[in-house]
């Protein structure tokens, strides 16, 4: 019962700008127009310094845009004042982090839990849903250890145990798979695969890895601040995907 | 090249490092305060009545050189903290260790040094102001204080600079030990050292026998002399260390089981604070420690402080005692927030001197009554004399001749009745004594009206009235209640720079941890929130526990002084107090380092 109709992310013609009118200024990103619906799993590709970041910042609320609207869950981030941001942040969006940014100073069960403290959920609730989600993502065994206790794969499962136990509409990924090995990371795109397909739950993933984008539904290419070319899936079997974008990285280069 | 390098990483981070500067300035000008006052031996054996006043400066010396050494090794953390990465991104494009090691050498240099001189010149002023404020606030007369003693610039310099190249090769060995990569990504790593509960336990217990032991051998202090304080020091330094360490973990994992720690970020702020214990205990011991020395010390000299107008008060029931004012006198005695004025007139003839029966039934003379319980500070209460006590030789008498005039004194004392007294011829005169409402209030209209008093009475030979005895008390008291206000403040100040240097080196591996908070969703006002308990929590241990240490020990003083505890609260509060600026201060600098880089929402 896919909701294919209404828009998680819209994004209209969105330019940011760094530094002022009389200093250099850089222009990041220069009109960027696109849509993820409900239960797209999008990815974001493009070379270093193309403006991913950039869009990931301000789809994460964590920088506005010079001019531009951006809408998540039709909500327009720039009617929103900035003390409610982080409220924002807490309840519509899940973060997963090339670096884990797990804290090490909680166990696994108490960084999961987190989003939910922050938002006053009762603890009773709050460990429920942290049970339900460990089980949910297979880590229920290691779930009282600390971080350094924990592998690369087991780290960034936690990471995306954090992202959702608040069951967000939309889960923004920043590298996911940077630091995993190729078995940790297929396992965890796969983990993420299954969680936009069961749960309906949007995806959208900055990546630089072919591999990891080729999970995705659509992949729209980044170059110069401007999204250059969106590529379709379209039923492909993935490793067909694969190849296909493959070629495309090496043409569009 | 390397001096460019070098001094530009300072200009980079002129926040930072002013930061660091500043709070080197504070160390080396109190040590140099201190050390202008131990070693001048002429000024305390002139201005402080106690044979081992030296020795307690010298004694002061040591702890404070301590301090200076533990303070200056934070504040290098803090700068090694702020340079490490550079000094990899260095060695990345292939500079040699040895110039890492040469720009290290530079920059601590630079950084101590230029702070030792001005600390030393910031000292000196200080010296000046902060020794003559205090000793005005308290009317004790400092003399031969010497503000620029080279024996104290000299070893402040020497100290200092011992320090630094301590500090600088500490830098050079740990940067040596690290492997390139470490450098580079230079995050702190989180080494949790799991402690079973049962050995906190333990841990507790022993930390509390340790500390009970101790304040049980001050308590001895009579049979144990000099031991019961060497005892002390040690088993309370151990058995902090041990009940900080131990306890607070304990009360930390209790917590974090129970649903209080389930709001907020209280979870956050207790694993920060459990991570944090290990390397926080020394220097919490070392501040637990410090803290009560210090405020044991201002306890004691605002005790002295205290206790010099109850000496004064007791010691006569008239603050002042005048014959014939002359009209500037009563003018000045006008002035006077007076309690009690009495007039009697007296006519001297041959061996006998009269006075008026009338006028000493309508306002008797007064002494004060003798209270049993020793510790008391409360005011004196007076009981009046009856005449027929003045004619008879006794402690009235006496007392009461010793008011009156020096030539009226060796006549006999006659009462005659109103009528009789009227026709008496003779030398009339007035004898005024008078009695203030608040000594401390009064001393500098006192201190004009003195110079109508008789040439005895002046030149300090007599102490008849109150206000003679304060002169006397205050040259007793007054030095060691400048002492303890003194090294109270002194050690203070050292010490609440010292924990926020620690606190402050901190901050690197914390601006990662709220920068992940604040992306999934922390709002400013629960990350402010945060800070506070957690910087909060390192400052009120020492606190907490520090004002307790006194509570106990001060029992030591009870001896020495009518009640060392009548001062405590007030000395309490006041010293928390500045403390508490510090915190302040810590915090702010803090967020403005950990949270700069999440101003949004």
């Amino acid at each position: 019962m896919k909701k294919q109709t209404a828009s998680v992310i819209e994004v209209r013609d969105v330019h940011k700008v760094y530094g002022s009118q009389q200093t250099t200024s850089y222009e990041a990103l220069k009109g960027i127009n696109f849509q993820v619906m409900a239960g797209e799993f999008v990815g974001v590709m493009g070379a270093s310094g193309s403006g991913k970041t950039t869009l990931l910042n301000l789809l994460a609320t964590l920088d506005r845009p010079t001019s531009g609207v951006i809408k998540i869950n039709d909500q327009d981030l720039s009617q929103i004042a900035d003390r409610q941001l982080s409220e924002f942040r807490g309840q519509q969006l899940g973060f997963i982090f090339q670096d884990f940014s797990l804290l090490e100073n909680l166990t696994a069960a108490e960084n999961i839990a987190l989003p939910l403290d922050l938002q006053g959920v009762n603890k009773q609730q709050s460990r429920a849903q942290v049970e339900k989600i460990s089980r949910r993502l297979s880590i229920e065994k290691f779930i009282d250890q600390y971080p350094a206790q924990l592998s690369g794969g087991q780290k960034q499962r936690v990471a995306a145990a954090r992202a959702l136990v608040n069951e967000p509409r939309l889960i923004l990924a920043d590298e996911p798979t940077g630091a995993l090995d190729s078995d940790n990371a297929r396992d965890l795109m796969e983990l993420l695969t299954q969680i936009n397909q069961e749960d309906h739950v949007s995806v959208l993933m900055v990546t630089h890895d072919p591999f990891s984008a080729s999970y995705c539904e659509r992949i729209l290419m980044i170059k110069d601040g401007q999204i250059g070319q969106t590529i379709e899936r379209d039923g492909q079997p993935r490793h067909d995907f694969y190849q296909s974008i493959l070629s495309d990285l090496g043409t569009y280069r | 090249m390397l001096l460019k390098l070098g001094l530009t990483g300072i200009r980079r981070r002129l926040a930072d490092y002013l930061i660091l500067f500043s709070g080197l300035i504070i160390s080396s000008a109190i040590f140099y305060l201190f050390m202008s006052i131990a070693t001048n031996e002429h000024f305390l054996k002139q201005n402080i009545s106690i044979s081992l006043v030296t020795q307690v400066f010298y004694f002061g010396v040591v702890l404070l050189t301590v301090i200076a050494i533990v303070y200056v090794w934070y504040a290098q953390s803090f700068l090694l903290q702020m340079r490490l990465q550079d000094y990899g991104m260095l060695l990345t494009f292939g500079a040699r260790r040895s110039k890492i090691d040469q720009l290290i050498m530079i920059e601590t240099f630079v950084i101590q040094f230029g702070s030792t001189i001005i600390g030393i010149i910031v000292g000196a002023v200080l010296t000046q102001f902060a020794s003559g404020a205090l000793a005005k606030m308290i009317d004790f007369k400092l003399t031969g204080l010497n503000v620029g003693s080279v024996t104290s610039v000299v070893t402040t310099l020497v100290i200092f600079f011992i320090l630094a190249l301590f500090c600088a090769i500490t830098s050079i060995i740990s940067i040596h030990r690290k492997p390139l990569t470490q450098i580079i990504h230079a995050q702190q790593q989180a080494n949790q050292r799991m402690v079973t509960t049962n050995k906190l336990f333990a841990g507790v217990i022993v930390g509390i026998v340790l500390l009970a032991v101790g304040f049980i051998a001050m308590d001895r202090i009579e049979q144990l002399r000099l031991m019961a304080i060497v005892i002390a020091l040690v088993t309370i330094c151990f058995g902090s260390y041990l009940l900080i360490g131990s306890l607070f973990t304990l009360i930390i994992r209790l917590l974090r089981k129970t649903s209080f720690s389930s709001k907020n970020l209280r979870k956050f702020t207790m694993g920060q604070l459990e991570f944090r214990i290990g390397s926080y205990t020394r220097i919490l011991t070392m501040v637990t420690i410090l803290f009560s020395l210090a405020l044991g010390a201002i306890t004691v000299g605002t005790g002295y402080y205290q206790q010099i107008p109850v000496v004064s008060e007791r010691a006569s029931a008239y603050t002042m005692n005048l014959t014939n004012p002359s009209t500037k006198a009563q003018k000045l005695i006008k002035e006077l927030n007076v309690q009690k004025k009495v007039v009697y007139h007296q006519i001297s003839a041959g061996k006998y001197v009269y006075y008026n029966q009338a006028e000493l039934k309508q306002q008797p003379f007064q002494m004060v009554r003798t209270i049993k319980d020793t510790t008391s500070v409360s005011a004196p209460t007076y009981r009046n004399i009856p005449n027929e006590k003045l004619i008879q030789s006794g402690t009235e008498q006496a007392m009461f001749k010793e008011l009156q005039d020096p030539s009226v004194r060796n006549k006999e004392i006659i009462i005659l009745t109103p009528a009789k007294f009227k026709a008496q011829t003779g030398k009339r005169a007035a004898l005024t004594l008078i009695r203030v409402k608040d000594l401390h209030a009064s001393l500098p209209v006192l201190k004009k009206l003195a110079k109508y008093q008789t040439a005895a009475q002046q030149s300090g030979m007599e102490t008849s009235n109150g206000y003679n005895m304060y002169l006397v008390a205050n040259s007793m008291f007054g030095g060691l209640e400048f002492m303890g206000l003194f090294l109270g403040i002194a050690f203070l100040t050292m010490l609440a720079s010292c924990l926020m240097f620690k606190v402050l080196s901190g901050t690197r591996a914390d601006q990662r941890r709220y920068h992940v908070l604040n992306n999934i969703g922390a709002s400013q006002r629960q990350l402010d929130w945060a800070l506070v308990t957690e910087i909060g929590t390192l400052f009120i241990i020492p606190a907490v526990l520090g004002v307790s240490y006194v509570a106990l020990g001060l029992r030591m003083f009870t001896k020495l002084m009518l009640s060392p505890y009548h001062t405590f609260g007030m000395a309490s509060l006041m010293f928390v107090g500045c403390y508490a600026v510090y915190y302040v201060v810590t915090v702010v600098i803090y967020r403005q380092l950990v949270l700069k880089d999440t101003k949004r929402g």
